[in-house]
């Protein structure tokens, strides 16, 4: 019996311990006998949820695997992509490709978000997208202009492509369906799938630039930060940064802020809901190369000028750690299961465990977990295929998918994000999503804030209402709203109006009834006179 | 009054016709009244609602049946008096003449002409109607009532007294209601007590004209209490109207069974049912009488017999009574559900039809056969009946079949307890008889399969060991294939090993069965062995560097150990196929009658013989396994010998040597990895000079670099990047350190130089930063002494994959390389003054939200300015009027001990929007109702039974009729 308690207890703490949601609340000082036994059943619910929760982790039933060494002289880092793929199956190794795109610069990678599509845009106008796992092309245009970034948006149908002056939206086929004219020279592109929400940084600001905005243009000041809805099309607010032209963006999945990199070294983190950034740190000395944060919201691993790479936990903004690069990191990216790739020269590390959010004291990582590269091609991108253990790295001389083992998420929950969704699944997530649509304001450091309680005082409350508002007028609401037997001027006279109090507002009621009355007593008039004297008996009252 | 109520109408015109004609002419005045309704009418009313009604179809009925009953109600009003007489005369007339005096002796106040209905109506109709008329349905009260009635009616038949005046109208009445002379008026009945009563009370007083209550009263007063009590009561129980109505009742009621006198004095005789009964002749009534009499007499004296009814409370009250009865009792039914409404209620969820309240629907009755169960309805009876006549039916079980039974019943079911035992005890040994050599197989085999399978195993074992050893004298080294099977066989060898931690070797410690269970013991005994030998090989792995002498001893030991164990268990197994040859041949006494037949003998016979084979063999391949000597394997398990094991323990050495060389990949490896190492050594020679003698005692301390591994990053930072001209600051250890380190850069860039080229990019390695300046001193030291051999650098470089492996060879050289890097970063960034511009700004943000104490002083206001004012009256009159700003002081902040973060401490207005502005009701704290927001409830963050259950509706119908709920079960 007691090692059955035991059991059951040891259980219950695993699953709080992966799927918890917090500590208890105590029931003891309730004195609201309804409350308390409300607040019992509630913390059933929840310890009932994670225990279900952790049962239903035979669900998951595909595992992830690293390489391993296997005595301590060997090192996976040597592991040659040549060597991986004798070792595992044909379809696997499959996945594994170069594309050589000489001549069109230095290209950018972007995959959708169920990592199905692969989006590759170089520097001089070529953009053409993919179904990267069974090699089809999508479409290919060939821009002849800048292109600065590319990004897919919600799914694979529809692509923003930064180019010379604006940002332009294709779609599955390359028609350009729409052209931002607001973003001007963008630099750096993200999506906000949830809140569809497209955040570019601009360099400058040139056509709607006040005389203020181009000062500051001048000055190296401005760096734009945009929000635009992409699904009603509207600008949701635009706002300087005031650090100059980014250097780097990225986003936080976990709560949709925006890291953007400056080139005096700090990396500010934005929200559309204030024109100042939320938080700033000085990650770098030099400017900051490229920032990705981990899937959870929990690290952020950036890679600076300083040719140093540094793990920051941006939840109590510390650094976690600090690692050398041999050259300044151009490109990073965490993939689902924690590990980072940077892409730095002409060469790709790929380290594992740089940060576990079950340790308290991060360990300082050795070595490198892989390698690629090295042969010549400059690395401009490294994008991790989500639910893959692929690695896109996009460089100079085209794009490269290259497998890692663990790198990708085994298990998706696909009413989230299905890689083998068909058209109509495609469809219907899109629908759904745009029905579960989060507003820009719920975007916040904490993404758990919606329904919390407000803590400011009544005070400063009173503060910040705003006192000039007109009053709304309640006849003018009701003026034009019904008509008819049961108007809605009759219907407030009944209902609000207090019977015997002749005062202003009962007067103007009175006087819209009458013209109201007067109206229809004249049109039903007029409805008679077409009718003739022999049909007007017929004649309806209207509203009647 | 059911059974007036009920009248029906037809049967009322007909006796109404009737009477009219007679009495037409002389009732004028009384129509006259009929029409004109008076007082009496709002009265009724004052009874209660429904009252009020029936008492009002009542009285119209009487209306029209009696005139007598207008008569006499109206005859209770003062003013009407004579003119009631007159319509009294009249109807008195028709029954008795006795009347006749009554009216003009007494007046107005006519006592005896008071009808029962009359007294019933007008203040008792409150007391009683409730009661009486509400149980008359009861046939036990109304055999009662029927009892009273007539009694009275004979009373009043003989005597001549006038007890019930409209006596004949009424019975025609009741007759055309059709109740008969069965049906009993519960009114008369009531008259009887109360009439007796209140004309004794008021014996004395009978011929006064004008009673007034008052008189009464006094009078009763001086007479007696009791009655005065009897009387008050019932005067309280009227209504308040007593100046209309009690007056003049109360004075009738009085006088009601009094015979009147011819002067309107009353007869000082008491007229009692006792007087009455002599008269009478009928024994039956006599009876009955009787009853009434004993009542009135000796009230509740015999119980269990009939008594004569008590005087019903008022009905106001009797309500009251019978309201609260009655809600006690529905209290009680439905005090029953409490606990069902209850778990309800706090259920989370209810579906409807209930779960429990499985009610079988109409006309789903499950089939049963008729056969067995009588026919319940008629139907069935008649088809049974049919059946049965035709033939086809069940026939009823007949004596015979019964016999049947009887016989086929089990006999045993008689026996006693002892004797299916003994018998039971003999069946098993006849049985244990037929299979004894079956058994004895299967222990030969038991016995044969362990350990013959071992003894083979080692033999095999044996042939391997020598073919291998030839092998290797024949200079064939083990293949690599071979290699992995003997990995393999090793950890076959482990998986099938007696874990300590396995369940079978826990079930052993727990049960004690090492104590009594020889196969448990020499199990346990295996596994320790086992482990003890394990445990060796894995040492002697790691310990077969130091000396392979000291390894080779402990085999040795282990080897002979383990030859003990083999003899043990030789000789065990031996004297285990002793035991079972000795069972075999003491032949058993006990023949059984089937054992005896010819064919089983044979059969026996060639188990036996089978058997004995079977052991024979086993004995012969133990034997030829080592030769045993019979004492030995008679001797007990505890002595050794070693005699015989001699020539296999150097056999088995040769086999040590061989696990040896199993496990020895060591060595072998050893010089695999040196191969490696001297390969790596190659590649490095290209990049860093390969005469690097410190770097293989590096590799083989872990320790240190992990130490290294464990620095704080914050002391790799060169925090020197804040001085704007390393070059040129002169000051501190730092400085020391970095004059120590120039003199071999000075060498080693020069030297190194060419490796940076971009074609192979160069180990750019961090300096290393030691902990305290001091430290750093020594290191510096210590490198300018060995410059081979300096610390290991502990940021891991994005090396080439190739080059990390030797980056602790790489980095000595490397290191003045590295700080040229430095000197590089640093030029790179001198004018970016990255830091101290961060410091700055957030300097100024936290001098910007601090709580900000401004002075509103005006100068002028309240004092003097201008030339000649004095620095002591200014200095007085600056701060005088602060304001304060609160805003968030520097320690407050979030970022207060994060130096390399602004945190910003505004609030984001927008995102108020979808915060909750004030604690939600049922809530306490904040803690609660956060808590409560905790878990999403949508499907993507919860599994799908938890997402159903919690947005599952409270109220769950299924489509159907709902059957209620099932009465609980108390």
């Amino acid at each position: 019996m007691g090692e059955e308690d035991g059991e059951a207890r040891r259980r219950a703490l695993e699953a709080h311990k992966a799927y918890g949601r917090g500590r208890k609340v105590s029931t003891k000082g309730v004195k609201d006998k309804k409350l308390r036994s409300n607040l019992k059943s509630l913390e059933n619910k929840y310890k009932d949820a994670t225990l279900k929760a952790k049962d239903a982790e035979v669900l998951l039933e595909n595992e992830s695997g690293f390489l391993e060494a296997e005595g301590e002289l060997e090192r996976t880092y040597k592991v040659r992509q040549e060597d991986l793929r004798n070792g595992i199956a044909v379809e696997t190794a499959k996945k594994c490709f170069d594309l050589k795109l000489q001549g069109l610069g230095p290209y950018t990678a972007d995959y959708t978000r169920n990592g199905r599509s692969l989006l590759l845009a170089g520097r001089k106008g070529h953009v053409s997208t993919m179904d990267w796992r069974e090699g089809k092309l999508g479409c290919e245009l060939q821009l002849q202009e800048t292109i600065r970034d590319a990004k897919w948006l919600h799914n694979d149908q529809y692509f923003a492509v930064a180019q010379k002056k604006y940002v332009y939206i294709y779609d599955v086929n390359g028609v350009e369906i729409h052209s931002l004219q607001q973003h001007i020279e963008v630099t750096n592109m993200e999506f906000l799938p949830y809140h569809f929400l497209l955040a570019t940084v601009v360099r400058t600001c040139l056509f709607r630039g006040t005389t203020k905005n181009i000062a500051n243009a001048m000055q190296g000041n401005a760096g734009y930060l945009k929000y635009t809805d992409t699904s009603t099309g509207q600008m949701v607010i635009e706002m300087p940064t005031r650090l100059g032209s980014p250097t780097s963006l990225s986003q936080n999945p976990s709560n949709a802020i925006l890291h953007i990199g400056h080139q005096n070294g700090t990396v500010t983190l934005w929200s559309p809901n204030s024109t100042t950034p939320l938080v700033k740190i000085l990650a770098h000395k030099g400017p900051v190369r490229a920032t990705a944060i981990d899937r959870e919201g929990r690290y952020m691993v950036t890679a600076g000028q300083d040719m140093r790479m540094s793990v920051w936990d941006v939840r109590t903004f510390k650094e976690v750690n600090n690692y050398f690069l041999r050259q300044p990191g151009s490109s990073v990216s965490i993939s689902d299961r924690g590990l980072v790739g940077v892409g730095w020269g002409t060469q790709v590390s790929i380290w594992k465990g740089l940060f576990d959010k079950s340790h308290k004291d991060q360990e300082k990582i050795q070595s490198p977990y892989m390698g690629w590269g090295g042969e010549g091609r400059r690395i401009e991108r490294v994008r991790w295929c989500p639910f893959e253990d692929v690695l896109g790295i996009s460089h100079d001389q085209g794009f490269s998918s290259i497998i890692v083992p663990g790198a990708g998420e085994p298990n998706f929950d696909a009413l989230e994000l299905n890689p083998y969704e068909n058209t109509k699944q495609r469809q219907e997530s899109e629908v759904k999503a745009l029905l579960n649509k989060l507003k820009p304001e719920m975007i916040s450091l904490n993404p758990d804030f919606v329904g919390k309680l407000d803590l400011t005082s009544a005070a400063q409350r009173k503060q910040e209402a705003d006192l000039d508002r007109k009053p709304e007028d309640p006849v003018l609401k009701l003026k034009n709203k019904g008509r008819g037997k049961n108007s809605s001027l009759r219907k407030h006279l009944r209902k609000k109006g207090k019977r015997n109090i002749i005062d202003d507002e009962r007067l103007r009621i009175d006087a819209l009834r009458l013209e109201q009355n007067k109206r229809l007593s004249k049109r039903l008039d007029k409805n008679k006179e077409d009718l003739g004297p022999a049909l007007a008996r017929f004649v309806r009252k209207p509203g009647a | 009054m059911p059974g007036r109520q009920s009248t029906g109408p037809p049967s009322i015109k007909k006796i109404k016709g009737k009477k009219r004609t007679q009495k037409r002419s002389l009732n004028a005045l009384a129509i006259a009244e009929q029409q004109h309704p008076t007082k009496t009418k709002l009265r009724q009313n004052r009874l209660g609602a429904s009252e009020a009604e029936s008492s009002g179809r009542k009285r119209d009925h009487e209306e029209d049946d009696s005139d007598a009953d207008h008569d006499s109600r109206t005859s209770k009003r003062p003013r009407v008096g004579d003119k009631d007489h007159f319509g009294n005369d009249i109807d008195g007339g028709s029954d008795s003449d006795g009347n006749e005096w009554v009216l003009g002796a007494v007046g107005e106040d006519d006592d005896s002409d008071l009808d029962s209905d009359e007294a019933m109506r007008e203040s008792d109709e409150e007391r009683f109607e409730g009661f009486t008329f509400r149980g008359s349905s009861s046939s036990g009260f109304k055999k009662l009532q029927r009892t009273s009635r007539q009694s009275e009616s004979t009373g009043a038949d003989n005597l001549g007294i006038d007890l019930n005046e409209d006596d004949g109208q009424d019975k025609s009445a009741e007759e055309s209601d059709g109740l008969g002379d069965d049906a009993v008026d519960l009114a008369d009945a009531m008259d009887e007590g109360l009439s007796s009563d209140y004309s004794s009370g008021s014996d004395d007083e009978g011929g006064s004209d004008d009673h007034v209550f008052s008189d009464l009263s006094d009078h009763e007063d001086a007479i007696d209490p009791k009655k005065l009590a009897d009387l008050e009561t019932f005067v309280s129980s009227m209504n308040d109207t007593k100046e209309s109505q009690v007056h003049p009742k109360s004075v009738s009621d009085s006088h009601e069974s009094i015979i009147p006198s011819e002067y309107g004095i009353t007869s000082k005789q008491k007229l009692t049912l006792a007087d009455l009964q002599s008269s009478i002749t009928d024994p039956e009534l006599r009876k009955s009488l009787k009853l009434i009499s004993d009542d009135t007499k000796t009230s509740s004296k015999r119980k269990g017999m009939p008594k004569k009814l008590e005087v019903p409370l008022a009905k106001r009250q009797q309500d009251r009574l019978n309201r609260a009865a009655a809600y006690e009792k529905s209290k009680e039914t439905l005090n029953r559900w409490i606990d069902t409404v209850k778990h309800n209620r706090r259920a989370e969820h209810i579906s409807f039809p209930l779960k429990n309240n499985v009610t079988i629907p109409q006309g789903s009755h499950t089939m049963l056969p008729t056969v067995n169960s009588k026919p319940v309805t008629d139907l069935e009876n008649e088809i049974q009946n049919i059946l049965q006549e035709s033939g086809l039916g069940p026939v009823s079980r007949t004596a015979e079949e019964d016999t049947v039974d009887t016989f086929t019943e089990l006999p045993t079911n008689k026996l006693s307890l002892e004797e299916v035992q003994a018998r039971t005890a003999e069946l098993r040994r006849a049985r244990d008889l037929l299979f004894r050599e079956e058994k004895r197989a299967k222990r030969i085999k038991k016995i044969k399969s362990k350990s013959y399978r071992k003894v083979h195993r080692k033999e095999r074992e044996r042939m391997a060991r020598s073919e291998k050893e030839a092998l290797v004298a024949g200079g064939f080294e083990d293949s690599e294939s071979e290699q992995e099977r003997n990995d393999r066989r090793r950890a076959e060898e482990r998986m099938g090993q007696r874990h300590r931690e396995s369940r079978w070797a826990k079930s052993v410690k727990d049960a004690g069965r090492a104590a009594w269970d020889e196969d448990a013991r020499t199990g346990v005994t295996e596994m320790a062995r086992r482990g003890e030998e394990l445990r060796k090989r894995m040492e002697g792995k790691v310990v077969d560097e130091d000396g392979s002498s000291s390894e080779s001893e402990s085999i040795d030991d282990q080897e002979d150990d383990v030859e003990d164990m083999e003899m043990k268990n030789k000789s065990r197994t031996l004297g285990r196929l002793q035991e079972i040859d000795d069972e075999g041949n003491g032949k058993e006494n006990l023949e059984t009658r089937l054992s005896s037949m010819p064919f089983m003998k044979k059969a026996e016979a060639f188990r036996q013989d089978l058997n004995r084979t079977a052991i024979n063999d086993l004995r012969r391949e133990l034997d030829g396994e080592e030769t045993p000597s019979e004492e030995e394997a008679a001797e007990p398990s505890g002595r050794r010998s070693y005699g015989p094991l001699q020539n296999k323990t150097a056999k088995d050495r040769a086999s040590d040597s061989e696990h040896v060389s199993e496990f020895e990949e060591k060595p072998a490896s050893e010089d695999e990895n040196e191969i490696r190492f001297e390969d790596d050594g190659e590649d490095l020679a290209i990049i860093v000079d390969a005469a690097n003698p410190a770097s293989k005692s590096n590799t083989n301390s872990p320790s240190i670099s992990r130490q290294h591994a464990k620095q704080p990053p914050s002391v790799n930072k060169p925090s020197s990047m804040i001085e704007d001209n390393p070059w040129l600051s002169t000051t501190s250890h730092r400085h020391k350190k970095d004059r120590i380190a120039q003199d071999s850069r000075a060498e080693a860039i020069i030297s190194n130089f060419p490796s940076t080229t971009p074609a192979l990019p160069s180990p750019s390695i961090q300096p290393p930063k030691p902990r305290s300046a001091l430290k750093g001193a020594r290191a510096a030291a210590a490198a300018q002494e060995h410059p081979t051999t300096s610390p290991n650098h502990t940021t891991p470089t994005l090396a080439d994959p190739s080059h990390t492996d030797s980056e602790d060879s790489a980095s000595e050289n490397a290191q003045p390389l590295l700080s040229k890097n430095h000197a590089l970063i640093r030029r790179a960034f001198a004018g970016d003054a990255v830091v101290s511009d961060f410091a700055t700004e957030k300097a100024n943000t936290i001098a910007n939200e601090e709580t900000k104490i401004t002075d509103n002083t005006l100068p002028g206001w309240g004092s003097w300015v201008g030339a000649g004012v004095s620095k002591h009256d200014r200095k007085r009159h600056t701060g005088r009027f602060l304001t304060r700003t609160p805003g968030i002081d520097a320690e407050a902040r979030k970022d207060a001990k994060l130096d390399k973060v602004i945190i910003n401490e505004k609030r984001v207005k927008k995102n108020g929007r979808y915060l909750a502005t004030q604690l939600p009701h049922p809530f306490e704290t904040r803690a609660q109702y956060e808590r409560a927001l905790r878990l999403p409830l949508g499907p993507e963050w919860t599994t799908k039974e938890t997402y159903q259950g919690m947005t599952m509706p409270r109220v769950l119908l299924k489509q159907g009729v709902v059957e209620p709920m099932r009465r609980p079960v108390v």
